[in-house]
């Protein structure tokens, strides 16, 4: 893959995230973009795939599909506090990470495209298939 | 010492201890076991020993149901049996095949594991096996490499397969037979009938022909049908002239329960980092052993599922091969085996043109799985006759929801633990993604294990055979090979027959 696509990609989203196009929702843009791209499946697959995946994922839950919510459900900490888009790059994704392993762990798994993925990367898809940039 | 039947005067009457009917894995070892011993035994093959068309032809026969191999093609018909063209894989059954699993109807042996493990162990000298070692971790003292994917073995665990050179038995074991005083082999021996006594509850003799035109009588006081499992049963049916239904039929068991392994691509593991998994690799001819990916028997258990396993395979070597069901299509073995090892020869090519990490980055999942025991799934006679005039076998072959449920959710196990792990992702092939779908695609293919068709019950009522492999109801007849099995477990079934033939042998020592 197309890894370095998708970190080319990923740059972008951060530069656009100043911009205002984010109509008529609460998200916050800059959280969306540490949030949104699953670290082990964006070595696997490039982006095309992962907004495909996402995009099944939210036909299989449309209550779920949009910035504010997967935002909302995956932006939690332990604590049940959201991070923000000033929590360090780093802390969001050990964070996911672990969430993604107890996942897998306790079966916490939904299967797109043939995909066995954690319920954590699969928002993670979903809320990349809704960001702008990637629509 | 051999003896060809198409040599002998026609309608010679040959007597002895005891008659093995059938010259494969499973008549040979037990023929192997009597060498030196007082007894006079007869092996009657129906071939001779290399391939004859007009005997192989005698394996032909319709099939219907699930898409399945040219029955013609299927087996070998001669000294040696299929070993003449296995490819060696072997392991053992694990414990819960031979439970009663409440989720698998009529699943559950009168015997256990432990009843066969020492024969397990004399099985592996047959089949020129290394230690009866079936613990990976046994294998990692001698090759550091080989590492599990996976050090949790609570949901998915490695499972050993070891490899025979393969032994073909009719090469390895021919002079050893031959040469034997009291082993009479008779070769254009094909029996064609069983006869009972009067009220059908002992074999009297049985009648073998040849395409001479020939026919002979073997009298004996035990008698072993070791053919495969559609012969099993194709000749206790047409032994029909004393019980109208067949010997051993009683209760119209003989030929249900026809078993394979279903043998299918699955899925594919993608790793983040290239790795050779070593220890999953196969390099055939060198390797000795080898896992697979199997499911504990708790999750079995919780999920409600087969046991099946799978296997790796480099998904660059994998995408050249076309499915074994469209390879192995034509009614000469010869011919199938030649398609074989081209593929093979275009497929290990696409692995030596590999470059970089390519070929250690992505895997095919290959499901090697039982099938749920099925009464409909079944070997019948055809109105058809051979050239013995014998009526021809037929096979039903029936599969139910539960083995595709199964190797969906062995799939959604595995794709949990490598997710677990991190090292990567696991994708199913389309037709499994459907849980509404029961339907099955044209890929689907069996692995050439023939089993049930004579299975193992205490019961007459569910079974052919009881927990020694003698007929219900018939004192002197007896049944080896995988047409006993009640359930397929995962491994190929090799291994296992000779176990249980062994087992057999030493049941008829005790009453000869």
């Amino acid at each position: 893959m197309k890894r370095r696509n998708f970190i080319v990609l990923s740059a972008l989203t951060a530069a656009a995230v100043s911009t205002p196009f984010l109509k008529c929702t609460n998200s916050d843009p800059a959280l969306d973009k540490k949030l949104a791209i699953p670290q082990t499946l964006s070595q696997l697959l490039d982006e095309t795939n992962i907004k495909d995946i996402g995009k099944k994922y939210g036909a299989l839950y449309p209550n779920e599909y949009s910035l504010r919510t997967l935002e909302k459900q995956l932006a939690k900490n332990d604590e049940g506090k959201p991070f923000s888009s000033s929590t360090p790059e780093t802390d969001i994704y050990t964070f996911l990470e672990k969430n993604i392993s107890k996942d897998f762990e306790t079966s916490n798994t939904v299967t797109l495209n043939g995909w066995i993925l954690s319920l954590t990367e699969a928002r993670q898809c979903a809320l990349f298939s809704l960001m702008p940039q990637t629509k | 010492m051999h003896i060809d039947a198409r040599e002998l005067n026609a309608n010679s009457v040959i007597e002895g201890d005891l008659c093995i009917i059938g010259a494969g894995a499973a008549g040979i070892s037990i023929a192997l076991e009597w060498i030196g011993s007082p007894f006079k035994i007869i092996l009657l093959e129906g071939g001779g020993f290399d391939y004859d068309d007009r005997v192989q032809e005698l394996y032909s026969g319709e099939t219907t149901g699930q898409r399945y191999y040219p029955l013609k093609s299927a087996r070998l018909h001669y000294f040696g049996g299929t070993t003449g063209h296995w490819a060696g894989f072997c392991s053992i059954f694990d414990e819960i095949d031979f439970e009663k699993r409440d989720w698998i109807p009529h699943s559950g042996w009168p015997i256990n594991r432990k009843d066969l493990d020492p024969y397990y162990v004399r099985a592996h000298k047959n089949l020129e096996l290394g230690p009866y070692e079936y613990d990976w971790k046994y294998w990692q003292k001698y090759d550091a490499e080989l590492k599990p994917m996976m050090k949790d073995e609570s949901v998915v665990w490695n499972k050993i397969w070891q490899f025979s050179p393969p032994t073909q038995f009719g090469t390895k074991y021919r002079d050893t037979i031959v040469k034997a005083k009291n082993i009479h082999l008779y070769t254009y021996a094909n029996v064609t009938d069983i006869s009972a006594n009067e009220n059908v509850s002992a074999v009297n003799h049985v009648t073998v022909k040849n395409y001479t035109g020939k026919q002979h009588t073997v009298k004996a006081k035990h008698f072993v049908l070791a053919c495969c499992s559609i012969q099993n049963a194709r000749i206790l049916l047409a032994s029909n002239q004393q019980a109208s239904k067949g010997l051993g039929n009683d209760n119209d068991n003989v030929g249900r329960y026809f078993m394979e392994h279903l043998e299918i691509k699955s899925g594919e593991l993608w790793l983040t980092k290239p790795d050779p998994l070593k220890l999953y690799s196969l390099n055939y001819g060198t390797t000795k052993a080898r896992c697979e990916l199997a499911i504990t028997k708790d999750q079995q258990e919780k999920n409600k599922i087969l046991n099946g396993t799978s296997s790796l395979t480099p998904l660059l070597v994998a995408k050249k091969m076309k499915p074994m069901i469209d390879i192995w299509n034509t009614d000469d073995p010869h011919k199938n085996l030649q398609n074989l090892f081209s593929e093979f020869g275009g497929a290990i090519e696409a692995g030596k043109s590999a470059t970089g990490d390519s070929l250690s980055k992505s895997y095919e999942l290959f499901t090697r799985i039982e099938q749920a025991p099925n009464p409909d799934s079944r070997v019948t006679l055809d109105s058809e006759k051979d050239s013995l005039g014998m009526p021809r076998g037929t096979l039903h072959w029936v599969l139910t929801p539960l083995e595709k449920h199964s190797i969906r959710k062995i799939y959604e196990l595995i794709g949990q633990q490598v997710g677990r792990t991190g090292i990567g992702r696991v994708r199913m092939m389309e037709y499994l993604r459907d849980e509404q779908d029961e339907t099955w695609p044209e890929f689907t293919g069996g692995g050439w294990h023939h089993m049930g068709t004579t299975r193992m019950s205490d019961d007459p009522k569910n079974g052919v055979v009881d927990a020694n492999c003698k007929v219900h109801g018939i004192a002197n007849l007896h049944v080896a090979g995988s047409s006993c099995y009640v359930t397929a477990a995962a491994p190929n079934p090799t291994l296992t027959l000779v176990a249980l033939s062994l087992r057999l042998s030493d049941r008829i020592k005790m009453l000869i």
